[in-house]
């Protein structure tokens, strides 16, 4: 950890004061990447704490708590990024064959964290903590949040700690990123998703450039 | 201007369980009539989520925890019903779902009033619904 997030500011960070980079953590280690944020608090040019968004456990777990108290102390967001594995398959249904179905499943990646995230309490347990889903689109947000919205209303006594619906807590600690988005054919759609999210400010730029990535 | 209304006898105090859900037809509304110790409610017999009878379901409470892994607790027990069909719950005082005071997710709600030993449900003079001071 230490490594690597030194590698980044002796090779890049310092090359450009127009770079801004990730604190990478290690999910077996959580005390330890704890430690890891706090060591580089004091550098802002680390912006977010990075996450992958396949993991081999929620991310909503108490375990990754000294992650997001140190997330918190620091002011920095986790962002959680396109990618990662976890020693499990990397679809919802097993292992894919090609690229296309890995690329295009990853949305169910995301969709756990941001479930697992809300309603395991963590917004309870951190009010601070904001979380920016990187690369992961976001036409599949408003399906969820009325999914969950509603299944709340009949399941709600499992997860009493929350005090509002899951979308309220969704609008309020999550963002999502443009790069890639969703692409309809009639671009209107699009605009319709956004209105369905139902907030102005839930959208951020984002760019891959250079890359083959979509 | 006060609604004339006609109450509707709808069997002895004793022949109705605390803790337990009546369905019932009144005036040719379905209610379903729920007892909690001394205290009775009717409500409209419909969820509004997808139709389900209520009387078909539970009296139950509201669990509650401040904080994720709090050992959760049961408070208000019997205040709600629960839909036997996808577990909403309903405030038996105010018909309300006790996530959201709001319209769309309501019951309608009728008076109940004991007399002597006889529990009456009131509704308008017409046959009409005559809603709880509540609503």
């Amino acid at each position: 950890m230490q490594a690597v997030n030194s590698w980044t500011q002796l090779e890049w960070l310092d090359s450009d004061p127009r770079w801004r980079g990730s604190i990478l953590v290690h999910l077996g280690d959580p005390e330890g990447s704890a430690n890891e944020i706090r060591r580089l608090a004091g550098d802002q040019r680390f912006v977010q704490v990075l996450l992958m968004a396949r993991s081999s456990a929620p991310y909503g777990k108490w375990q990754m708590d000294p992650i997001y108290a140190a997330a918190c102390e620091a002011g920095l967001p986790i962002g959680i990024h396109f990618g990662g594995g976890g020693n499990v398959p990397i679809t919802a249904v097993g292992w894919p064959s090609y690229y296309i179905e890995d690329h295009t499943g990853m949305t169910q990646a995301f969709e756990g964290q941001v479930i697992s995230l809300v309603c395991e309490g963590v917004f309870v347990r951190f009010s601070e903590l904001r979380v920016v889903l990187i690369e992961g689109g976001f036409a599949w947000l408003p399906a969820l949040m009325w999914r969950l919205d509603k299944n709340y209303r009949g399941l709600r006594d499992e997860v009493p700690w929350l005090k509002k619906l899951p979308s309220e807590y969704i609008l309020e600690h999550f963002r999502v990123t443009t790069q890639p988005m969703e692409e309809p054919p009639n671009s209107q759609h699009l605009l319709q998703i956004l209105d369905m999210i139902g907030s102005d400010d839930f959208l951020m730029f984002s760019t891959r450039l250079p890359s083959l990535g979509f | 201007m006060i609604m004339p209304v006609k109450k509707y006898d709808i069997g002895w105090v004793d022949a109705f369980q605390s803790g337990k859900l009546y369905s019932l037809r009144v005036a040719s509304r379905k209610m379903v009539l729920a007892r909690r110790e001394d205290e009775f409610f009717a409500l409209r017999d419909v969820c509004p989520h997808q139709g389900a009878k209520l009387s078909s379901g539970l009296m139950t409470g509201e669990v509650v925890a401040e904080h994720p892994g709090q050992q959760p607790k049961l408070r208000r027990e019997g205040e709600f019903l629960s839909c036997p069909w996808h577990g909403w719950k309903i405030d038996l005082r105010t018909g309300c779902s006790p996530l959201e005071e709001s319209e769309c997710v309501k019951v309608r709600r009728y008076e109940v009033h004991v007399e002597g030993e006889r529990v009456l449900v009131v509704l308008s003079a017409k046959g009409g619904l005559r809603q709880s001071k509540l609503d």
